[in-house]
């Protein structure tokens, strides 16, 4: 019987995490690249809620409302596992299935390997009266900036959107459900070495705030930069 | 190979207009062989490293599949199971739609070191629902990597 091979996909050249949301049950999320960077989800208040999404894949929603308390729901790649998104000169892509429910946080992380105006990259969602933007950003203390970004805007809520990207060069790229769309990009200078620091996926490097408030499916990372054939490919092969 | 007038304005628009139709055709086949080759099975895997901790540990679950997929096996690495440790593996199925959830098929006992410590356990093609877990019911603490291979 014919058969494809997931690492002889054109598609999954370099990836190096791909959380496919298998699982549809329980606090770990398994990574079909090579990696196998397991992400464990910490949480102040009750366990993951896994909502199956109308095209019957399966995703997690994340600190959704709750009047009274916060949830603090995060999930963490330890440094140790997740080496391979140390990326410092050469280029990545990112992806992720997200439905943004709230601005309850002005700023929310959807995920990044980073320490403020320090190290690494970091993916974010902001409101700022009624614009809603899409950021990535480089920090680098050793940079003649200590960050550079590129943004994004129209995210909207309720809705699920697949947010892909590219950083290329000195250039960062943004897509919406596989389509390019403007893009307000700094010259990115190089992000400075995360050895060391955790991959984090809804929560700020410090673990303490800007809780991202949203349903997601399927995160991926790649280290090298998508075309965009291919970042239409992502959106045509699964929508949630 | 066929030379046109280019002054004659007519064959020319007759021209654009089958080259237009080939275009439709081209288009309507390239949605077809990518519906063929969408449908193939992608052969994937992925994995972790279980510790146990006495009770019983999800080694590998898909609880609730988008559909069809042939799970084909899971591989646990038992190597640094010692004399002292005592483990349980089991598998389990669900095989109804909002059925009874997963089901016991088969439970195994691994007393002492394993004398050929890579476990591999075989699968079978699955809809509803499929989990392999590890119950450490004697013995410490002990890291168990493992991983799984699927068509989905």
């Amino acid at each position: 019987m014919a058969r494809t091979f997931y690492d002889s996909l054109g598609l999954n050249e370099d990836i190096e995490l791909d959380l496919s949301m298998l699982e549809a049950t329980g606090e770990l999320l398994h990574d079909e690249s090579r990696n196998h960077s397991m992400a464990t989800m910490h949480t102040a208040l009750a366990t993951p809620l896994w909502l199956q999404t109308s095209e019957g894949h399966f995703g997690i929603y994340l600190n959704r409302i709750n009047p009274i308390l916060d949830m603090d729901q995060y999930y963490d790649i330890p440094a140790a596992d997740c080496t391979e998104l140390n990326f410092t000169t050469t280029d990545y892509s990112l992806a992720i299935w997200f439905y943004w429910n709230t601005t309850d946080e002005t700023s929310q992380v959807v995920m990044g390997k980073y320490v403020v105006s320090d190290r690494g990259w970091e993916v974010y969602l902001t409101e700022i009266g009624a614009l809603r933007y899409m950021s990535v950003r480089h920090h680098h203390a050793a940079g003649a900036s200590l960050r550079t970004a590129s943004y994004s805007l129209g995210w909207a809520f309720n809705e699920w959107h697949l947010f892909s990207y590219s950083k290329i060069g000195t250039t960062g790229y943004h897509y919406r459900d596989g389509e390019p769309i403007t893009t307000v990009s700094d010259v990115l200078i190089d992000p400075e070495p995360t050895i060391g620091d955790d991959w984090r996926l809804g929560c700020r490097f410090t673990e303490d705030s800007n809780w991202w408030k949203a349903r997601f499916h399927r995160p991926r990372v790649w280290s090298r930069g998508l075309t965009a054939d291919e970042h239409r490919l992502l959106y045509r092969l699964g929508y949630p | 190979m066929k030379v046109y007038n280019a002054y004659d304005d007519a064959a020319l628009v007759l021209l654009i207009v089958a080259l237009q139709a080939g275009v439709t055709n081209i288009l309507a086949l390239v949605t077809i062989i990518e519906a063929v080759t969408s449908a193939l099975p992608t052969l994937a895997e992925t994995g972790g490293t279980v510790t146990t901790d006495g009770t019983e540990q999800n080694i590998y679950i898909n609880a609730n599949p988008l559909g069809e997929f042939n799970p084909i096996c899971v591989t646990i690495n038992c190597t640094n199971q010692t004399a002292g440790e005592t483990i349980v593996i089991r598998e389990y199925l669900d095989n109804a739609p909002g059925g009874a959830g997963l089901i016991l098929v088969d439970e195994v006992t691994y007393v002492g070191v394993v004398a050929s410590p890579m476990i591999i356990i075989d699968l079978d093609p699955n809809r509803y629902g499929v989990a392999v877990t590890i119950e450490r019911t004697g013995g410490v603490a002990r890291a168990y990597p493992w991983d799984v291979h699927y068509e989905i």
